[in-house]
């Protein structure tokens, strides 16, 4: 209920500077959120709510397909010095490369569709959350592992009842930062090749100086970006009651 | 129960070589309680995580219940310094993992972590997690864990070091109650001289590193709550203090 007012208070001082702002300009690039806010109405069920649904599609296959692949290697690695230091100069060297130059060699791959932008958004996000991952299960405190080990666990327990749970609000915490990079890294990706999406639909009003759809295009965005916030927050207070007492 | 030999346990880091234990020998028969002492860094938790058989590098002879030692003794119970529960477990699933890591099914489990929590006077806790209970009620919900699984041998690390005054006392009291229901061998390591003399029917006192047995002390007083308004457990204790003491070359004024 709290949570609510205050999303909603931080809702309305948003619209309230945007409207002062486009009161004050007075350009036609910046149309006040009323007109904005018709439009999206007016085409949310129509190409707008398409293009929001694909995007958010590529966002959460990309997500899912990291937490699948970076988890289990972030493991492997946390847990085994000898495979960290086979894979850790190849980590570091592929890391701070921005993955976004990868895509004129993931578009002739894989074409214009969702999949080279959800494997971009995976490539970006993979990175994020397996060095975290590999960190945290690497220092679990022994004393932990050593007293789960003596009341009998193998392995495959050992991963279950203690690393994973250890890692896993540092896993939440990466994905959300990550993926406010990774919501950007898309819009940039759709406006250059793709024929769906919020950044083809954005990018397409912004060409044809569209301002008001623009501004519904990014109004769907900051949804987007609202929604998976959200969703990662709930899913950190229900898996991570221990966190929050 | 437990028959050690001239254990010796060294540990190869690559900055260094360290003998934690240097030779040590004692035996604890079944159902007695033992208390092992030393000065900090004598090796005296590398000996529980030997007995416990989580540390399997080692030379000489252990043997726990007619075997050599082995990793994954069902009815050893190992309690770790900072007892080793799980942050993110409530008190009621602590205290049933080891049930569960046994793939004990879910009706009994329920049923001996309800009657163990019961007994301990943990019962009322069990919804909240480690981070939301005192040092004294981790303690006891570590040992509700241990005795879940009906253990034979009870090995703890430091078990009370940190806990206040009373607490401690009321803890070892609990423990001696447990020991005498359930009638387990205890191995206890600890640096407190009080608690030694409280709790080991037998006293080993170790030397500082490479821990080697400076002398082994019967103690057949302990094991009822009296004892520690006995004069004969104060005369122990001084005992204790001057075998610790001549263990420390380097500091007699221990």
């Amino acid at each position: 209920m709290r949570r609510t007012f205050e999303t909603g208070a931080a809702v309305a001082a948003l619209l309230l500077l945007w409207e002062l702002l486009a009161v004050v300009l007075d350009l036609e690039a910046l149309p006040p959120p009323g007109t904005a806010f018709a439009v999206f109405g007016r085409d949310f069920l129509g190409p707008l709510g398409w293009h929001l649904l694909v995007s958010t599609y590529r966002v959460l296959a990309g997500i899912a397909l990291a937490v699948l692949t970076a988890v289990p290697l972030g493991f492997i690695l946390g847990r085994n010095p000898a495979a960290d230091r086979l894979a850790a100069p190849l980590i570091y060297l592929v890391y701070p490369v921005p993955k976004i130059v990868l895509l004129p060699v993931l578009i002739p791959l894989l074409g214009i569709g969702d999949a080279s932008k959800v494997l971009l958004i995976t490539l970006i996000l993979f990175f994020q959350i397996l060095l975290p991952v590999r960190d945290g299960a690497r220092y679990v405190p022994a004393a932990l592992v050593d007293s789960v080990v003596s009341l009998g666990a193998n392995t495959r327990a050992l991963y279950r009842h203690v690393i994973w749970p250890a890692v896993l609000p540092e896993m939440l915490t990466a994905l959300r930062v990550a993926s406010g990079t990774a919501i950007a890294v898309l819009f940039f990706a759709e406006t250059i090749s793709s024929q769906e999406g919020l950044g083809y639909y954005i990018f397409d009003a912004l060409s044809s100086w569209a301002y008001p759809e623009m501004y519904a295009g990014i109004i769907a965005m900051g949804l987007l970006g609202f929604l998976i916030y959200t969703v990662l927050d709930w899913l950190e207070r229900r898996l991570c009651t221990w966190k929050y007492l | 129960m437990i028959a050690v030999e001239d254990l010796r346990v060294t540990f190869y880091t690559p900055a260094a070589t360290v003998a934690a234990l240097g030779g040590v020998s004692f035996r604890v028969a079944r159902g007695d309680t033992c208390a092992v002492i030393g000065p900090s860094g004598c090796g005296k938790s590398t000996l529980l995580y030997v007995l416990a058989g989580l540390l399997r590098n080692f030379q000489g002879r252990v043997v726990v219940a007619g075997e050599a030692v082995k990793p994954g003794r069902r009815r050893t119970a190992l309690i770790l310094q900072d007892y080793g529960l799980l942050p993110w477990k409530n008190v009621f699933a602590n205290a049933g993992l080891g049930l569960e890591l046994r793939g004990v099914p879910r009706a009994e489990r329920e049923a001996r972590v309800t009657r163990i929590l019961r007994e301990l006077g943990l019962y009322e806790l069990r919804r909240l997690f480690p981070g939301q209970l005192s040092g004294g009620q981790r303690q006891r919900v570590a040992i509700a864990r241990a005795l879940a699984l009906d253990p034979d041998l009870l090995l703890m690390d430091e078990p009370f070091s940190s806990l206040d005054a009373l607490t401690r006392e009321a803890l070892q009291d609990n423990l001696l109650e447990i020991w005498h229901r359930t009638g387990c061998t205890i191995v206890l390591v600890t640096h407190s001289i009080e608690e030694a003399a409280f709790l080991g029917r037998q006293v080993v006192v170790l030397s500082p590193r490479p821990g080697r047995v400076v002398a082994t002390h019967l103690n057949p007083g302990a094991g009822k709550s009296s004892w520690r308004q006995e004069p004969e457990f104060h005369c122990v204790c001084s005992f204790l203090r001057q075998q610790l003491a001549g263990g420390v070359a380097d500091a007699p004024d221990l």
